[in-house]
């Protein structure tokens, strides 16, 4: 058995390493949160002091991005808003990914009462528009980091949680789980040896997958003015009066997006790369 | 049939009440009721009218009164009415329909006559050139935030090259008929756009991976060896099985004609029924939220249905019983 494992994992990563936009992803990925994480130490501004002489300069020499209304370079401000964004996306992916892996493992596992109701209650989640009820409920939690995190994660494990119960169910019916059962293993033990790794691979791919759409989630709500308050920087409240100095200073408006585009599109790729890599019966 | 679709009508009732009983549960979370958002105008009201407003519009009573009263006056067609535009709820989502239909519908219409071409193009010759290049665009399509990518819009259109107006819906004062018609669809020229692409970058996928799927069949490889012309294989036989799964999404996304787009019409200043939607959550006009909420939740329900019985009815291998 664990040689197998071990098998299937080397080809994954083999596959991975081939899947050309892929590594490009990953590597993008990579390079961005170290950029983020370096921050001012790496620029040399600091975005915690107003400077109204440096008010709107253009990007140049000195401030690589040009500043903005409050003359704090956008750069800096840029890797700042971006650790912001980058948690909230991977804090808020893990956890709504856990939670929708526990509610579908729980409905398709044990079945019954339990799967009617668990269902019922995915299909509420999936048929309600999720942007407006987001909107609504940072307006109930307030601002600040750990409540946006909390609304992407209540209105985002439900897609996991369909895909999981779907694959446990699948799963659940075939020979080898019936010889595991067979064997007297307990049902902890189907589910952790038997079942969580032939489950894994899809919820690999979702979960990369669901970074770049919480991050989108994220600015979105922030550009609305409900997310991450200033001064504290995210790429969406960045965002925020950028339309109103379209005229005077378009970089303010357009620096952030792209930030938002590329590291959405990395982990696209990379969840694309990740899901034809984890496909066994693909051959390449 | 019959009897599958009865079946399926009468579920919908415990789920439309569970997600109306859900939306109505997080409004009421919400901070500010229509009252305080009244008042707001008028900082001067006396505390004690301020209590007999919200009595007189119920407001003071526990959430599940409220809701029960809702659902009862809902069932009997009557959506409420907005302190905020102060005119009956439905007038006001009538109003704004046709703005929103004419945005998603040109969007739509746009998209898919980007799509389909494109994908099959992509899908008849995979791992070309092309088919990379069309992959990257459908990928930068939803990678992209909306409303950036709208901006960057008004930026180049409007701010840049002042092709067309930055937003809004219609110049003031354009005399009727071929003159405004024009004025409008310049206004509509960027909102559109941004619909249509990113519709297109999800569907461009989806018709690729369709077709494609339906070119690995057997019937393809008969219909080649009985030494059919490649033009017949590819429409009679792929492009036939190929475009089936796009009814499906096609009646998916009839929730979103109506429900208009959100985010784009907010930021173009295009007043549909989806900017009424945002406006109504962030300014608390909850009747309003709640209408355009349930309307939206119960055209994703019955698009569902619908898209379900599209399909058998096109599939003769699909038979509900």
């Amino acid at each position: 058995m664990v040689p197998e494992i071990t098998g299937y994992w080397r080809m994954v990563w083999r596959r991975f390493r081939r899947h050309r936009p892929a590594t490009v992803g990953a590597i993008v990925a990579v390079g961005l949160i170290i950029l983020a994480l370096s921050g001012p130490a790496l620029t040399g501004h600091r975005t915690d002091i107003v400077r109204l002489g440096q008010v709107f300069r253009p990007p140049g020499a000195g401030h690589l991005l040009g500043t903005d209304e409050l003359g704090r370079d956008v750069l800096t401000r840029l890797m700042l808003a971006g650790r912001v964004s980058l948690a909230v996306g991977l804090v808020a992916t893990s956890i709504s990914t856990t939670l929708g892996t526990l509610v579908g493992f729980a409905a398709g596992f044990y079945g019954r009462w339990l799967d009617t109701g668990l269902t019922r209650l995915i299909e509420i989640f999936l048929s309600i528009p999720s942007l407006a009820a987001m909107f609504v409920m940072a307006k109930f939690l307030g601002t600040g980091l750990t409540s946006i995190i909390v609304v992407l994660c209540l209105f985002g494990w439900m897609f996991t949680a369909r895909l999981v119960r779907g694959e446990v169910l699948r799963i659940k019916r075939l020979d080898f789980v019936d010889a595991a059962v067979v064997i007297g293993a307990s049902n902890r033990r189907i589910i952790i040896h038997h079942l969580l790794p032939n489950v894994l691979p899809p919820i690999i791919v979702t979960l990369t997958l669901a970074v770049g759409q919480a991050i989108l989630a994220e600015s979105t709500i922030s550009y609305f003015g409900l997310g991450i308050q200033p001064p504290v920087a995210s790429w969406g409240n960045m965002l925020q009066n950028a339309q109103e100095y379209l005229w005077s200073a378009p970089w303010l408006a357009i620096y952030p997006g792209i930030a938002i585009l590329i590291t959405v599109l990395s982990f696209n790729f990379m969840g694309d790369g990740l899901r034809d890599s984890l496909d066994p019966s693909l051959k390449r | 049939m019959a009897r599958y679709l009865a079946g399926r009508l009468l579920q919908m009732v415990p789920l439309l009440v569970g997600i109306s009983f859900l939306l109505f549960f997080l409004l009421s979370l919400a901070p500010g009721d229509p009252v305080d958002m009244f008042i707001m105008s008028d900082p001067n009201v006396d505390a004690r009218n301020i209590e007999a407003l919200k009595h007189a519009y119920g407001l003071d009573q526990p959430m599940i009164v409220r809701y029960v009263k809702w659902l009862g006056r809902t069932v009997r067609g009557d959506l409420g009415w907005s302190l905020r535009f102060k005119q009956p709820v439905s007038q006001l989502i009538a109003e704004r329909l046709p703005n929103t239909l004419a945005l998603t519908m040109t969007g739509f219409l746009l998209a898919l006559m980007l799509a389909v071409p494109i994908g099959i193009y992509a899908a008849l010759r995979q791992y070309s050139l092309t088919d990379y290049i069309v992959s990257f665009l459908s990928f930068l399509g939803f990678s992209v935030p909306l409303f950036w990518f709208g901006i960057v819009m008004i930026y180049i259109f409007a701010v840049k090259w002042r092709l067309v107006p930055p937003g809004g819906f219609q110049t003031t004062g354009v005399a009727p008929g071929w003159p405004l018609v024009i004025d409008r669809l310049r206004y509509m020229l960027l909102p559109a756009a941004v619909v249509a692409f990113y519709t297109a970058a999800l569907l461009v996928r989806y018709v690729r991976s369709s077709m494609l799927e339906a070119l690995r069949q057997d019937y393809i490889r008969t219909a080649r060896s009985k030494g059919l012309r490649e033009r017949t294989v590819v429409n009679k036989h792929a492009l036939r099985n190929a475009l089936m799964p796009l009814v499906t999404i096609l009646s998916l996304a009839i929730p979103a004609l109506f429900g208009g787009a959100p985010v784009t019409e907010t930021v173009f200043g295009w007043p549909g029924t989806g900017q009424l939607l945002v406006q109504s959550v962030l300014s608390g006009d909850h009747i309003v939220a709640m209408a355009m909420l349930m309307i939206i939740a119960v055209l994703v329900v019955a698009a569902s249905l619908a898209a379900d019985v599209a399909y058998a009815w096109l599939d003769p291998r699909i038979r509900y019983e």
